[in-house]
């Protein structure tokens, strides 16, 4: 037997039980994912559903996802676009777009029914950090300045402090990677990609229908 | 032979919740410590989210004991503890979703919790199963007590009572009427300096038991 054949063996003898373990814990949290996954999906759901009402105003309803296929930043994802529904009538879309803060960041961007209005957005998931990165969810100036921004373009950040026009918006000193990165980021990533295919689907249904 | 000089279980669950607390005494855990003890409702989850992690990784790597090699142990301590997180974390965002969200990164940073790698060290992979579940059961209601008792003393004295909600006001119990909300104790200079004072009269306690 060689002595690199030898070498692999013995680390091999070595970490058997690390293996072994790799491959019980990734099965257990495998069944564990699959069985709770229904249930966060249906969390995050309901708490869509209040966040759309903030934004709309008291009345506004939801329903069953509209799902788009597009492309972000090179990678194939599937979002979901949540109707914003007012007696009836369809009065906007509350897109749960997914990008990076300091993690995973999860946020529903509110647009008008046209998708050419920014009506708002709010964090469904995040692991920024406490009392720096989260004030991208507490800062009320800051998430309010989104709201009639034009959807169709680009979002500029500028520094806070810093006057403000057309689709500027200023980030905040102090979380700049959370709000700028992960705010305006996610935000500029998903909506031009999202857009056209929400309209197309729009398109679709109202032919269809 | 090594195993009869080290504690029984009733020593090693009593060391836990008094001698040997994790917050007051072994100065462990101290970034939950910290961080989530604004409300005693986040407190209580925390803990018991560590006490569940710390009994089920203390079992494992007990059961394992015998099979685990010196330069590989803390990779198993690590899987094991990254499992149960992972578990709990998933179980917090499926049915208590509120919670969830204001524990935030705090749930999975409870991986890097020193108090589980410690026990699993000093304790599980050296001791019986019974002994290395008191044992974690112990520092489990130490970590709770210590919790808890700093987030009583914050979320009293930042909002006048106890599980006080402003979306809800009939909610929660309000001990002080009228209370001008100390906003400070709901931040983290709030936490050092709770922890600060309760840790001074801790060890006035037990200066004057010793003497």
């Amino acid at each position: 037997m060689s002595e690199k054949k030898k070498g692999f063996l013995s680390y091999l003898g070595q970490a058997w039980l690390v293996l072994i373990l790799a491959i019980a814990f990734g099965a257990a949290l495998a069944g564990v994912e699959k069985a709770t996954r229904p249930r966060i999906r249906q969390n995050i759901k309901d708490f869509i559903a209040v966040k759309l009402v903030e934004v709309f105003g008291t009345g506004t309803t939801t329903a069953e996802p509209t799902v788009v296929a597009v492309e972000v930043k090179a990678r194939k994802r599937k979002v979901n676009c949540y109707p914003a529904i007012r007696d009836g009538k369809r009065i906007g879309w509350g897109i749960e777009a997914e990008g990076t803060g300091y993690d995973t960041l999860t946020l529903l961007i509110c647009t008008d029914e046209d998708v050419n209005v920014v009506k708002g957005y709010r964090v469904v998931i995040d692991q920024e950090t406490p009392g720096i990165g989260d004030k991208i969810k507490k800062r009320k100036g800051f998430i309010d300045q989104f709201a009639g921004k034009d959807a169709a373009a680009a979002l500029v950040p500028v520094p806070e402090g810093a006057e403000t026009a057309g689709n500027q918006v200023w980030t905040i000193t102090g979380a700049t990677y959370s709000s700028e990165k992960g705010v305006v980021g996610t935000i500029n990533d998903v909506l031009p990609a999202v857009r056209p295919a929400l309209l197309a689907a729009m398109k679709e249904a109202n032919q269809d229908g | 032979m090594a195993e009869m000089t080290l504690p029984g279980a009733a020593t090693r669950f009593r060391y836990g919740i008094l001698d040997d607390n994790p917050i007051y005494r072994q100065l462990l855990g101290m970034c939950p410590t910290l961080a989530v003890t604004a409300s005693l409702a986040g407190a209580f989850t925390m803990a018991a989210a560590t006490t569940f992690v710390l009994i089920m990784a203390s079992t494992v790597v007990c059961l394992l004991r015998h099979q685990l090699k010196g330069h590989l142990r803390i990779l198993v301590f690590t899987m094991a503890i990254a499992t149960f997180v992972t578990i709990v974390d998933r179980f917090l965002a499926a049915y208590v979703f509120s919670m969830s969200r204001q524990l935030g990164p705090y749930i999975p940073l409870i991986i890097v919790n020193c108090i589980i790698i410690c026990r699993c060290e000093v304790c599980a992979s050296h001791q019986p199963i019974h002994v290395a579940i008191s044992d974690a059961a112990g520092q489990g209601v130490g970590f709770l007590l210590g919790l808890t008792s700093i987030a009583a003393v914050r979320e009293l004295l930042a909002t006048g009572g106890f599980f006080l909600n402003e979306a809800n006001p009939a909610a929660g119990v309000r001990v002080i009427p009228g209370w001008p909300n100390w906003t400070v104790m709901a931040g983290p200079a709030g936490a050092f300096i709770t922890l600060g004072v309760l840790m001074g009269v801790v060890n006035l306690i037990s200066k004057r038991k010793k003497s």
